[in-house]
């Protein structure tokens, strides 16, 4: 199977077989537009992405590489977060930043599947938490002033009944 | 994780195992003192601002750190995310936790108030969705789809305040019409203009009165900058809307009373009706300054009550009064002035019908004594769905935003329905306040945008406000 050399920003290089690399549509592009298969040595260079973060990257998209290509939205129907995959859940068991970083990757290398399943977990650990919970599981500070809470409660009242 | 304390602490039983290898010092275990593999593996656990805050405690951390970790890097932290991946997120969430993250900061909010997470669902919500554009256009400014989807919610739960936005001393059959500028008000014989605001509500005061007609106006139009009006003195009366100057009074147009008008859009063409059973075309030319004059008259057989030409002004639905065995509800092909198919398959005798409205070149609202409200379409020839009002009351007007909302003003106790043109059984009912305790009067006209409704009794106007904004407290909520 023909493989391609990814390069991280940090100036690792990871041998992966095309098939799982094309997985993300950013590099399927780059290697369909450019015609790099061809050329064996070539290396990817992803600037955007560390040694770390590409790793579990590569070791996602290797145990997804026989997934069915992902469905369309169905921009009427509610979206789903209770569908993660135990092996995806246990992959996902990373720091936030981590978390935050694969996100961002997976964003950049245009992997649908991964950038929803990491943002998915990060939707899950909001789900169900007051905002003061919220706050504290982000470390985020709370910029509103007392009045500005006030208004921003009510303005939310109609979306907690029912 | 952001005190030193706590790294000293954890990392003080790894340290004391270098530490007899290395010094063999007896004295107090040092976190400084561990040899730098160690610092960097208990570093990577930590968060950047933690790391920030121990690289300013020595030169040797701050060295260590700054060449190992890239701390200008805020990637760590949530608040690093884009806001486009953030909304990807909150895509997930359901309303619920959304209006949580909402109150977590100004970000958040932000981001939870976004058009994108809301729009798919105020797409789908009643009233408010204005997807047409004619009720776009003449909506002062469209709320957001956050503001959409609340405020559809309130018009489906009955949550409103209601005001009297005047009342008068005597009883009268009063239209109106909403435009973008000006609600326009139709008592006795003259036609007030109440001036639109922002988020749609009306002044009390009026800007202007129209004054032409000699005894009451029974139907008039806004259409083009021009103001049309038929009254029950036979005449017709024009004006330019902006100004409000007045363009002419053609006298005795008809054997009786006017009781319908409308202005063809883009063809100069006035069509009347009225008691005398006959439905009459006038050309006319607003840029010049002229008199209506009639070019076509047809005999209808029985008394006119409503008319109005399609959006195109190549058909006009004629309303009549459905007795003498004479279809009510009769079409008119403006080009050739002919009639067109007999349509009114399925109306009683007596099911005269009071109210018409287009919504698009081939469809069309009536309602009327029958309690219905139908929708017609010329291409099958026949109606299509039927609304029957049920509490069995006529209903003497409609309103639409020719999408999928339908308000009909019923004949008693003020009564407004609210329909989803998609299904068979009533969304809801309002009953609008009569000024004067224990009377009732029918329902003379509606009109409504995304966040009011407008109804006109027979002796006040009311404004039944589905905004739950605050009127005297800017962006303040009451419900």
């Amino acid at each position: 199977m023909p493989t391609i050399k990814l390069q991280s920003s940090d100036g690792e290089v990871f041998p992966v077989d095309v098939e799982i690399a094309k997985q993300s549509v950013t590099i399927k592009t780059m290697l369909d537009d450019l015609g790099m298969e061809d050329e064996e040595e070539e290396i990817v260079p992803l600037p955007n992405v560390n040694a770390a973060i590409l790793k579990k990257v590569i070791q996602w998209a290797t145990y997804h590489k026989d997934d069915p290509p992902a469905p369309e939205d169905d921009e009427n129907k509610e979206k789903r977060t209770d569908d993660i995959t135990s092996w995806d859940a246990d992959f996902l068991k990373v720091d936030q930043g981590t978390l935050f970083e694969l996100i961002l990757a997976s964003n950049y290398l245009d992997i649908k599947g991964l950038l929803d399943v990491t943002c998915k977990t990060v939707a899950n650990m909001i789900k169900g938490k007051t905002p003061e919970e919220i706050r504290k599981t982000f470390n985020i500070k709370n910029d509103f002033t007392p009045s500005e809470e006030e208004q921003v409660r009510k303005e939310n009242e109609w979306c907690e009944e029912k | 994780m952001s005190s030193p304390m706590w790294i000293t602490t954890d990392s003080s039983d790894q340290q004391g195992q270098y530490q007899h290898e290395q010094h063999e010092q007896p004295e107090q275990p040092r976190l400084e003192n561990l040899p730098k593999e160690i610092l960097l593996n208990i570093f990577e656990f930590c968060t950047t601002d933690s790391l920030q805050a121990m690289a300013t405690m020595n030169a040797e951390f701050a060295t260590l750190i700054l060449t190992s970790f890239n701390l200008n890097d805020k990637r760590l932290h949530i608040n690093a995310l884009p806001t486009e991946l953030l909304l990807h997120i909150f895509s997930f969430l359901d309303r619920k936790s959304l209006a949580q993250a909402s109150k977590v900061n100004r970000r958040f909010q932000d981001v939870a108030y976004d058009d994108s997470l809301w729009v798919n669902s105020a797409r789908l919500c009643l009233v408010t969705n204005t997807s047409h554009e004619s009720i776009q256009n003449r909506c002062r400014d469209l709320p957001s789809a956050r503001d959409r989807v609340r405020v559809s919610r309130n018009w489906l739960d009955r949550r409103y305040s209601e005001t009297l936005l005047l009342t008068q001393e005597v009883k009268y059959m009063p239209r109106i019409q909403l435009e973008d500028r000006h609600l326009w008000v139709s008592w006795g014989n003259r036609i007030w203009a109440h001036p639109r605001m922002d988020q749609g509500r009306v002044k009390r005061t009026t800007t202007r009165v129209l004054k032409g007609h000699n005894d009451d106006v029974s139907r008039f139009v806004v259409k083009n900058g021009i103001i049309v009006s038929g009254g029950r003195d036979r005449a017709l009366v024009g004006w330019q809307s902006e100004t409000g100057r007045f363009l002419f009074a053609k006298r005795n147009c008809h054997q009786s009373e006017i009781s319908a008008v409308d202005l063809v859009t883009n063809s100069g063409v006035i069509v009347t009706g009225s008691r005398d059973k006959l439905v009459k075309i006038w050309s006319y030319d607003a840029s010049k300054d002229n008199f209506p004059a009639l070019y076509e008259t047809i005999d209808t057989a029985d008394r006119v009550w409503s008319l109005e030409a399609n959006p195109m002004g190549d058909c006009v639905a004629i309303g009549t009064a459905g007795w003498g065995g004479v279809p009510s509800l009769h079409l008119l092909d403006l080009n050739t002035t002919r009639p067109l198919f007999p349509v009114s398959q399925g109306l009683k005798r007596g099911a005269g019908i009071l109210d018409l409205h287009w919504m698009s070149n081939q469809t069309f609202l009536s309602c009327g004594y029958d309690t219905t409200a139908r929708l017609w379409d010329l291409r099958t020839g026949s109606w299509e769905r039927v609304w029957t009002e049920p509490f069995d009351e006529a209903v003497y007007c409609l309103a639409t935003d020719k999408n999928m909302t339908l308000i009909c003003g019923t004949a008693r106790h003020g009564l407004v329905r609210l329909w989803d043109m998609r299904q068979e059984k009533p969304v809801q009912m309002y009953y609008t306040k009569h000024p004067h305790n224990g009377q009732s009067s029918p329902v003379y006209s509606v009109a409504f945008d995304p966040f009011h409704l407008y109804v006109a009794l027979d002796q006040s106007l009311s404004l039944l406000s589905f905004s739950g904004l605050d009127n005297n407290r800017k962006g303040q909520y009451r419900f």
